[in-house]
């Protein structure tokens, strides 16, 4: 099915921050820890988990703009984790950024044309090339020309998220980060720009790292779901599979807390978690979740899970590991530590 | 009939802009009875933080009500004497951003007895009791310890229980709830949402929910107004109002929210974007986005009507015949 190569390719990824305490004593924290997933040519991959997961920090880590400590990342089958600068200004021309907030990230002080025309410029358009590009963008996000002159505080929150994605596209990326690209707009925007992302997919055949925090958005715009939970990816699966068929008592969780807007929907009993998320600097030992979690056994607390893998269903727990039920049982293969 | 505690009528809240006099909000009316849970929904801009500054009398300067009554068991919130004393003991509020609410340089002890002392009269002793009973109750591990930490050795979902410890000391009757779980994480807001269910049913406050989350609001409230440019454009009981809108904007709404339950490319967004409050708006303020607007709506403005019991909405196309 898929004879491609996959444009993304992440192995064992381990993203350290250093961070110093306020009596000189210094630590590292591990933001994300041996993380793996491939990304496909055309593909959503989205990446949930709540604040603090290191979704952000991985999404950076692709893009280069923080070091990774180990562990590979490899765009169209070349590796990138160690490219220099000025590889990577070639790079930046594949992979681009959508951030979350349209209000800080577009400079006040340029026009709409200047910004969306800011990366041709730099790699040298100019003229009359120059000018029909930056129409034809515009084009692209349904903007219309007119508002070309005009400065970024004349636009609403979801206008200035498609002027984002205007520069976004602006060097033709094969692969676009979006991070939390619609969380800061009104839910009858935030539609808008889901369905104008999955066009301009369909139209130009990028593929999207999405990364979100909340999950009926991405059931909108994903292909593949990752659930990240403090640094470690804990399930990945197809969307539909995810959705219906959680395997990870953490992805159970975020799923059953998702309010749902319909009065008359019966919960099935609700996976009430308690407490809040250990912190970062100081991770549980075995399974990070195992301080949470409601299936929680004496081996979570020593050692992390292995990812097993059935049929494209990764999950790291060993209550699911351990136990599989059905026919899934022949194909069912424990591979490497955390890697997909 | 239940009994009627706050009473809004015909609020309008004007600010001064470069370009006139502009409302931010029209005409709402709101009551809230014993015992309610009262959803307002909305985006942002549509009005609802500031209806629900303008019924503690906390509209600042130069923004000013123009018209209209805010009543609190019939006595005049407008009148700053009153309001300052309604404030804090019986109708409390808690903010979506609990950081920005609390003082970073002053313990938990003291931020919730200040309440204590001032409003209900306590001596600091039996004051410093209490917080620890209220910080137990809203589910805080080891109150005793915690209530002598400071608001930034909390996390966002332990500060807002905090919040609602604080908003609840003095045993108000109402709570205004401005988005309490807009800045938590989902499984966070769970517990919140669930603790705020809890608690009003077991020491009977009502609440008046703000958001913008059309999940909470089915998953919390009783009752519904929903907000468009200073409008409500819609009233109407929870269950009713999702399964058959009425309003074109509600309807909207409720169609363009994603659900986790829901297949992909299920939301249907609504097109255009809100109308700006630099103009002044002639007409249905939604007719522009609106796919049933007709020349009327353009012109004259649909007025909130009753078109079935407990059923109000605001638009032209809806009037009984």
């Amino acid at each position: 099915m898929r004879a491609e190569n996959p444009i993304i390719e992440v192995k064992n990824l381990s993203v350290d921050f250093k961070v110093r305490g306020r009596n000189g004593s210094s630590g590292l924290v591990s933001a994300v820890d041996n993380v793996s997933f491939s990304i496909w040519p055309g593909e959503t991959f989205a990446l949930v988990g709540e604040s603090g997961c290191g979704k952000t920090t991985l999404g950076k880590a692709i893009l280069g703009r923080v070091p990774a400590t180990s562990g590979s990342i490899q765009f169209s089958g070349s590796e990138i984790s160690s490219a220099s600068r000025s590889e990577w200004r070639e790079l930046h021309g594949n992979m681009q950024l959508i951030f979350q907030n349209p209000f800080s990230s577009l400079n006040p002080r340029m026009t709409v044309r200047e910004i969306i025309g800011e990366p041709l410029i730099v790699r040298g358009a100019k003229g009359e090339s120059l000018d029909k590009r930056i129409d034809q963008l515009l084009e692209m996000v349904r903007l219309p020309k007119s508002v070309g002159h005009r400065y970024p505080h004349a636009f609403s929150g979801g206008q200035r998220q498609r002027i984002v994605i205007a520069r976004a596209l602006a060097l033709s990326p094969k692969f676009i980060v979006a991070d939390e690209a619609v969380s800061a707009l009104d839910v009858s925007i935030q539609a808008q720009i889901i369905i104008l992302l999955q066009e301009l997919q369909k139209e130009l055949g990028i593929s999207y790292l999405f990364i979100a925090h909340n999950l009926a958005v991405v059931r909108q715009i994903a292909d593949r779901v990752a659930v990240m939970y403090l640094g470690r990816i804990v399930e990945i699966a197809d969307r539909e599979t995810l959705y219906k068929d959680p395997q990870h008592p953490y992805t159970k969780a975020l799923l059953s807390a998702a309010p749902i807007p319909d009065p008359s929907y019966v919960r099935p009993k609700r996976v009430m978690l308690e407490g809040d998320p250990p912190s970062p600097f100081n991770p549980p030992s075995g399974c990070r979740f195992n301080t949470r979690c409601c299936q929680v056994m004496d081996v979570c607390k020593v050692d992390s899970p292995p990812t097993v893998n059935n049929k494209d269903h990764h999950v790291a727990c060993w209550g699911v590991g351990s136990a599989p039920e059905d026919e899934g049982v022949k194909s069912l293969q424990i591979t490497e530590k955390g890697s997909f | 009939m239940i009994e009627r505690l706050l009473e809004v009528k015909n609020l309008k809240i004007a600010f001064p802009t470069i370009s006139g006099i502009r409302y931010a909000t029209h005409d709402v009316t709101i009551n809230v009875g014993a015992n309610e849970r009262l959803g307002v929904v909305g985006e942002s801009g549509s009005g609802k933080s500031v209806t629900a500054l303008a019924i503690l009398g906390l509209v600042q300067s130069p923004g000013r009500i123009v018209s209209g009554s805010v009543r609190w068991c019939g006595k005049d919130m407008l009148d700053p004497k009153v309001a300052q004393e309604v404030r804090g003991r019986d109708i409390a509020m808690i903010f979506q951003d609990p950081m920005a609410s609390l003082n970073p340089l002053m313990k938990i002890e003291k931020q919730i007895s200040e309440v204590l002392i001032k409003r209900r009269g306590f001596d600091r002793s039996t004051a410093s009791k209490r917080v620890i009973e209220l910080l137990e109750m809203v589910g805080i591990p080891s109150p005793q310890e915690r209530s002598k930490q400071f608001p930034f050795e909390f996390s966002g979902g332990m500060l807002q229980r905090v919040m609602i410890a604080s908003a609840l000391a003095s045993e108000p009757k109402l709570l205004i709830a401005d988005e309490p779980t807009t800045a938590l994480d989902v499984t966070i807001q769970a517990q919140i949402l669930e603790l705020l269910s809890t608690l009003s049913k077991d020491l009977g406050v009502s609440v008046m929910m703000i958001t913008h989350d059309l999940g909470v609001v089915a998953e919390f409230c009783d009752r519904v107004q929903v907000m468009y440019a200073g409008r409500i454009v819609e009233r109407a009981p929870c269950i009713p109002l999702f399964a058959e809108p009425l309003h074109p904007y509600s309807r909207g709404l409720i169609e363009s929210s994603p659900r986790v339950d829901r297949e992909a490319n299920s939301v249907e967004p609504i097109a255009g974007e809100p109308p700006s409050h630099a103009l002044e708006i002639d007409g249905c303020p939604f007719s522009n986005r609106c796919n049933e607007s007709s020349s009327r709506c353009k012109i004259e403005e649909p007025q909130l009507v009753e078109v079935s019991p407990q059923r109000w909405v605001g638009c032209w196309n809806r009037e009984k015949k």
